[in-house]
């Protein structure tokens, strides 16, 4: 096949014409597939952790715990809450400033320092439930094993977690290589 | 931001965007999601339009750069091959099988070369290829030869 002909066709291609309206309603936030997830998933999460928060004081003995376990709870929550809105806005950020590969590259960053947030935030999380939970309870020969498979199956799930950040960011890395490649 | 302009030059411009998603997604849900998150991409930056390019050529640097960092649903690796089952892959019944087939030729080059030689095949020069991706013109001009021939070869069945 020429050189000419692979244009010529590439160029009749026949595009699947979308309308005015159709494109009116794809600028819309709500009508975004990938963001609605996102933002589903963030407000049921968000949702819990502020019930829980009201909550806690009374039905979890919060007053009867030092202030420090409170506040170690409280923080561990709040830094979550920040972290699902902080993952949200980097969805919606708009990525486009120079070029393809300054563009990548820069998000390939910013993902690195998602991921290692995320993984901050996640063991902060535990970190608070386990100082306001084991606070002022005896703890047992079978009350640390549960803490210890607590931990375990903890540590399995950020271990999943880390793998998605991991191969996204590899992916984003591979692409930024073939352009830079010769 | 007029959001009248931008519909305007949306529209006129949105076959760029579907030939981006023809080659960055095998399933019809991909496709759209995909368009949308473009589409939605392109509206939040157009403010940032100077006008100093042309739109189509702000709009691909978009659309390639959405391609390659949004979240795509994950779907299982497709080989292709000459005959792929209807139902396993988004194919647009309107295209004829030459058009098929070079799509799918396409589709088999590595992700940063299908950027490349889409942007080739539209007959944009070397300096706005290299505008666009962000390298020489002298490293796009040994890109483009080397896809064309990867690419020659596929169509040829590998000869």
């Amino acid at each position: 096949m020429e050189n000419d002909k692979l244009k010529s066709i590439w160029k009749t291609i026949p595009a699947q014409h979308k309308s005015d309206i159709e494109l009116m309603e794809m600028l819309k936030e709500r009508n975004h597939p990938i963001l609605n997830a996102i933002k589903k998933q963030a407000f049921v999460e968000l949702f819990a952790f502020t019930i829980f928060l009201f909550c806690y004081y009374t039905m979890f003995d919060g007053v009867d715990k030092p202030l420090l376990a409170n506040i170690a709870l409280v923080f561990a929550i709040a830094i979550n809450m920040f972290h699902y809105i902080k993952g949200y806005r980097l969805q919606q950020l708009f990525r486009s400033s120079e070029n393809v590969l300054e563009d990548l590259k820069r998000f390939a960053a910013k993902l690195k320092s998602y991921q290692l947030e995320t993984l901050i935030a996640k063991t902060l999380f535990i970190a608070g439930m386990g100082v306001f939970f084991t606070n002022g309870i005896q703890l047992t020969a079978n009350k640390w094993w549960a803490i210890g498979l607590i931990l375990i199956i903890f540590i399995i799930q950020l271990i999943f977690l880390n793998r998605v950040w991991v191969n996204r960011i590899r992916k984003i890395k591979a692409t930024i290589g073939e352009f830079e490649n010769a | 931001m007029n959001e009248k302009q931008f519909l305007q030059l949306l529209s006129a411009n949105q076959g760029i965007i579907a030939k981006v998603c023809n080659i960055y997604c095998n399933y019809r849900e991909d496709y759209e999601d995909l368009f949308q998150e473009i589409t939605y991409q392109a509206y939040k930056g157009f403010a940032s339009f100077r006008g100093e390019a042309k739109f189509s050529t702000w709009l691909y640097r978009i659309a390639l750069n959405t391609a390659f960092s949004s979240f795509r649903k994950k779907k299982p690796e497709l080989n292709f091959v000459a005959d792929l089952p209807d139902h396993l892959v988004y194919r647009n019944d309107e295209i004829g099988d030459e058009k098929q087939q070079l799509l799918l030729a396409i589709k088999q080059l590595k992700e940063a070369d299908r950027a490349i030689i889409s942007l080739y095949l539209d007959e944009l020069s070397y300096a706005e290829i290299a505008a666009i991706i962000g390298i020489s013109e002298n490293n796009i001009g040994v890109k483009i030869n080397r896809i064309k021939n990867k690419l020659f070869k596929i169509l040829n069945n590998g000869k």
